[in-house]
């Protein structure tokens, strides 16, 4: 039975449309990954110390990361926080990470919460708000703008429904 | 902060520890096989493990894709799943001799709940709604006075441990009454002392009330139908 084979030129060819058609897939895949489409715009200390003190409702802001496990574990808990307390502001401060990382996470665990999300890339923001260099940290400001409390680490459900209380009386 | 937890927890074991002393100077457990010691801390830390993971499914964390996150006790254990697994542990481990264990234990794990509700004060989350008593306390940092409910709690568990305790001793009770009352006062506290409890979910009230329904039919029953018959 004849059986037809490609020649030497032949599969040579068909070798080199399969490389390029694999790399156009890899490259129009990595593009789409690492677009920004939907990332946490950057903001600065001032921008959110003028939006904490103009939104009249008491605002809790939190910073994290996605490489951050503690971040990931306690966002879920933040995400129902924010749901069930549509009467306070929540900022979720996205420090020193990567756009496409946080992006998904945010997508995954924030999608239909009531909450603003913006970028700290360097860390500087956190800083100046008082935070240290570790993640993750929580503030907690009064209707004022006034900074009630720094948690410094994982907020556990006693914790977090404490300092809700405290800044909305 | 999570050293704040770990201090609490032994504040817990260190309840449950003295309680288990003190009951087996007076004879505790005559009739009872097992180390207690070993069969409670066991139920208790699997108990803590089960809570843990049914907290992160209840929240969509997978504990296969994302396992670091299950030492990360502090962002959510499930007091249901916890309580419920620790029960079912207890009840397979001492399943041989079930209610003269569970009579045994019952007011060591009241002194046990005890401290780790008087240990709170060492992670901060003692306090709870606003209240103008002589006695209320505020957070460091705020001018609230508040109730210090978990301080309520402590208190109210401890009499119950001491009070099962004494009357088992003195009152020698029918075979599962002790046990009745422990699992009814675990329960009826948690339940009594809830409204006072700043919470976003509201706790679990259904398994405070079962408790405290399970709890009473068994004493009822273990005191008035199985001691006559």
């Amino acid at each position: 039975m004849l059986v037809p084979t490609l020649g030497g030129m032949q599969k040579r060819l068909f070798i080199l449309i399969a490389v390029i058609g694999i790399l156009a897939a890899a490259c129009s895949s990595s593009a789409e990954g690492s677009t920004d489409a939907g990332a946490p715009q950057p903001v600065t200390h001032a921008e959110l110390m003028t939006e904490i003190t103009s939104v009249g409702e008491p605002s809790v802001v939190n910073s994290w990361a996605s490489w951050c496990p503690p971040c990931r574990s306690e966002a879920p808990l933040l995400a129902s926080a924010a749901k069930a307390n549509e009467d306070v502001h929540f900022v979720m401060l996205n420090t020193n990470d990567d756009p496409a990382n946080a992006t998904e996470f945010i997508a995954q665990t924030f999608a239909d919460a009531p909450m603003a999300q913006y970028a700290d890339p360097t860390g500087q923001v956190t800083f100046a708000m008082g935070g240290g260099r570790g993640l993750p940290v929580t503030m907690f400001y009064d209707t004022d703008g006034t900074l009630v409390q720094i948690h410094r680490g994982i907020l556990d459900e006693p914790t977090l429904a404490f300092y809700l209380d405290e800044i909305k009386r | 902060m999570e050293f704040t937890l770990l201090a609490a927890a032994a504040v817990g074991v260190g309840g449950f520890w003295s309680m288990l002393r003190w009951e087996a100077r007076r004879g505790n457990a005559a009739g009872c096989a097992l180390d207690l010691w070993d069969v409670g801390l066991t139920a208790g830390a699997i108990g803590l493990l089960g809570g843990r993971l049914i907290a992160m499914a209840q929240v969509g964390i997978n504990p296969l894709a994302d396992p670091a996150q299950i030492i990360l006790i502090r962002s959510g254990v499930s007091t249901a799943g916890a309580s419920i697994t620790a029960l079912l542990v207890f009840t397979f481990l001492a399943r041989r001799s079930l209610l003269e264990a569970s009579d045994a234990i019952g007011p060591s794990v009241l002194a046990g709940l005890a401290g780790w509700h008087a240990g709170t004060v060492i992670t901060g989350s003692w306090l709870g709604t606003v209240s103008s008593l002589p006695w209320a306390q505020t957070a460091p940092g705020s001018e609230i006075t508040r109730h210090p409910v978990e301080i309520y709690t402590a208190l109210a568990y401890l009499a119950a441990a001491i009070g099962i305790a004494v009357w088992k001793q003195r009152g020698r009770p029918a075979l599962g009454v002790p046990a009745g009352l422990s699992l009814a006062a675990a329960g009826g506290v948690r339940l009594i002392t809830e409204p006072l409890r700043i919470s976003l979910t509201g706790g679990p009230k259904w398994l405070y009330a079962a408790a405290v329904i399970a709890g009473l039919l068994l004493a009822t029953w273990r005191h008035f139908v199985v001691r006559t018959t």
